[in-house]
């Protein structure tokens, strides 16, 4: 007995330590992302320019016709939380890059009490906490200024309050659970996912409470949107609805899918296994309803264009909490299964599995953690602690020479970000702002933040006029580009600083047709390009 | 002398089966933690009243049909859309596929019969 506590102890030990380098990592990219001032992930600066919006009390949901051809396409409430703080500090970054920060640790924090509640596992509840920032779809996508990790840590808190509150019939617990809901569909529309699995879990339990709280929660859900539309002169629902509707991509989507396989393998099958246990023989938890929804609904998210691995936050943190109450469940060694059809039926196979999985966990339970550690491995390769580190490891850089990411950069929608930025790319970013500051006219840059820091007016959100472009028809008219297109062909701006090229194709054609490529600078292992009218 | 060995006798074959049934129910609830709401039915004349909870065989049931239709939809989207190119795509294998699950698993549920889903 003594031998196989030492056992679990010390693996249980290794798979601290893994874990917990794992979070060094994130710590230490989170403050080198704070110090960062400029874009590092597309689309960062413009949920700054949101941000600036409702600082200065104004709807970032505009009309893109005409100039300066801004909106948003996000729900308000990731950009109203770091508003003071912008509003105080300036156009700073770190404002919602740290906010997202903290709502990662409190959803890992929440992961970790959730399974210690069920679970009654102290240790493993705080490995199944560290499990969601290890991660490598969390811990890439974790400080940086967008919305998605904010919104996760809502949903986390929604389903952790009404998990337990809905059997005990606690009926203001329950309100509060919804309106979490409500606070993760307007951090983000992707929340829509995890209040169908509630829902669904609700009506399999009480059909008539589900229609009643359901009601409920869409009414309060709908009120809100329609005081957003009327607000916003109905661009709320061209700008973050009718812009949103973006098309499949299998390829992507399959290919994020059997990257979250590799990725998270060791602790996917635990969670699986626990929600097929409790669908056929136990009673199903709004964990299991909640891990099988948002990861079916999330990978097929995914494969959208404009989407990426982000999609699978919600479902990693249902996977951490599945197999953490799971995996405890393993230690109760006078746990039976219950008498059921399958359990009578095929008993004889069942019941020698459930047994030796018990006997096993203490080298069972560790391993898969550790393996989980492994798997999932990224670090900065130089620097002088995390180097020696690398080196006495032997691990080498697989990406811009600098950080090894397991999930490598290779795969289409998994974001191309991990990797700390360095001195170098400040300069560089500094250089193409100076390069702003000298222009003699506006300038539209598909990077925000370099505009922003040269104090000129942000000219357009490419990626949202590119998304209105695609949806656009003549039986649903939802973008006229005629006066952007129209600047650009009269060579009113004065410099286009271009990246992934992720405009609306007239708008492209045009710069191809009036403007040439002048400069290019390199920043953080993008390059950047500067057009400038071609001279008549 | 015989009389009070049986009552004793007795009152420990009742303290066994309590001490056994105490154990049987404690190996229940660890074994399922989850809360039954109190007073629970499956029967489906109740399903808007406050105890009714939907059973496994209602949920199996419901994912057969659910599997089954949405299936049978994707394939007929093929037969019906004759002008369409390109034949099964791997979006409609997906689907196909999670609709099989879907439906496989509804089936297996169906033989468990009245335990609350």
């Amino acid at each position: 007995m003594v031998a196989k506590r030492t056992i679990y102890s010390v693996l249980m030990g290794v798979a601290t330590a893994i874990l917990l380098f794992a979070l060094v990592v994130y710590v230490a990219y989170a403050l080198n992302l704070f110090q960062f001032p400029y874009d590092y992930d597309q689309g960062e600066g413009f949920e700054l320019v949101d941000t600036i919006l409702f600082s200065q009390l104004k709807w970032p949901y505009q009309n893109t016709d005409v100039y300066p051809f801004y909106s948003s396409n996000y729900p308000p409430l990731f950009h109203i939380l770091p508003a003071p703080l912008v509003a105080i500090f300036g156009p700073q970054y770190w404002t919602g890059r740290l906010l997202s920060f903290i709502s990662t640790i409190i959803t890992t924090l929440l992961i970790g009490y959730a399974v210690y509640r069920d679970g009654k596992r102290p240790w493993i509840a705080l490995l199944s906490g560290l499990a969601f920032l290890a991660s490598n779809m969390i811990y890439h996508n974790g400080p940086l200024f967008r919305q998605h990790l904010t919104m996760v840590m809502f949903e986390t808190a929604a389903v952790l309050i009404l998990a337990r509150a809905v059997p005990r019939r606690k009926t203001r617990q329950i309100a509060l659970g919804f309106f979490l809901l409500i606070l993760a569909g307007y951090t983000k529309q992707l929340a829509a996912v995890t209040a169908l699995a509630v829902l669904a879990w609700l009506f399999l339990r009480n059909p008539r409470r589900a229609v009643l709280w359901g009601l409920g929660f869409a009414v309060t859900g709908a009120a809100i949107f329609v005081g957003l539309n009327i607000a916003t002169d109905g661009e709320w629902w061209r700008q973050a609805i009718l812009a949103n509707i973006n098309q499949f991509d299998p390829l992507q989507a399959f290919g994020l899918a059997k990257l979250w396989l590799k990725l998270h393998f060791a602790l996917i099958i635990p969670a699986m296994l626990f929600a097929t246990y409790e669908l056929f023989i136990g009673r199903l938890s709004l964990y299991s309803v909640w891990l099988v929804a948002a990861t079916v609904l999330g990978a097929l998210g995914a494969g959208t264009w404009g989407a990426g691995d982000s999609y699978y936050a919600t479902s990693i943190a249902a996977m951490c909490i599945t197999a953490g109450i799971g995996l405890s469940k393993l230690f109760n060694s006078r746990a039976a299964l219950p008498n059921s059809f399958y359990s009578q039926k095929f008993g004889g196979i069942i019941q020698p599995v459930w047994r030796a999985a018990q006997a096993g966990a203490i080298i069972l339970v560790p391993a898969i953690f550790v393996i989980y550690g492994i798997s999932t491995l990224k670090m900065p390769t130089n620097g002088p602690f995390f180097g020696e580190i690398a080196s006495a490891l032997n691990i080498e850089p697989n990406v811009r020479g600098r950080h090894f990411d397991i999930a490598s950069y290779d795969v289409v929608g998994y974001a191309n970000v991990g990797h700390f930025t360095t001195q170098e790319d400040i300069a560089a970013g500094q250089q193409i702002v100076a390069l702003i500051e000298t222009a003699d006219g506006p300038v539209i840059s598909e990077d925000a933040g370099f505009v922003l820091a040269a104090g000129r007016p942000v000219i357009t959100n490419p990626t949202q006029l590119r998304n209105l472009s695609l949806n656009n028809s003549d039986t649903r008219p939802i973008w006229d580009g005629t006066a952007l297109v129209d600047m650009v062909q009269n060579k009113d701006v004065a410099l286009i600083i271009l990246r992934a090229s992720f405009f609306p194709t007239p708008f492209l054609e045009a710069v191809l047709e009036h403007y040439e490529p002048q400069e290019a600078i390199e920043m953080n292992g993008f390059t950047y390009q500067f057009w400038r009218p071609i001279p008549d | 002398m015989h009389k009070s060995i049986r009552p004793n006798f007795d009152i420990q074959m009742h303290g066994l089966i309590q001490v056994e049934s105490i154990q049987r129910q404690t190996m229940k609830e660890e074994a399922m933690p989850q809360e039954h709401d109190s007073q629970e039915t499956t029967d489906i004349s109740q399903f808007f009243s406050e105890s009714y909870t939907v059973s496994k065989r209602q949920l199996g049931i419901v994912l057969l049909l659910v599997g089954v239709a949405g299936f049978i939809g994707i394939l007929a989207i093929d037969i019906l859309d004759v002008g369409r190119e390109g034949g099964i795509g791997p979006a409609q294998q997906a689907a196909l596929a999670i609709l099989a699950i879907v439906a496989i698993v509804g089936a297996l549920l169906i033989p468990l019969g009245d335990k609350p889903a």
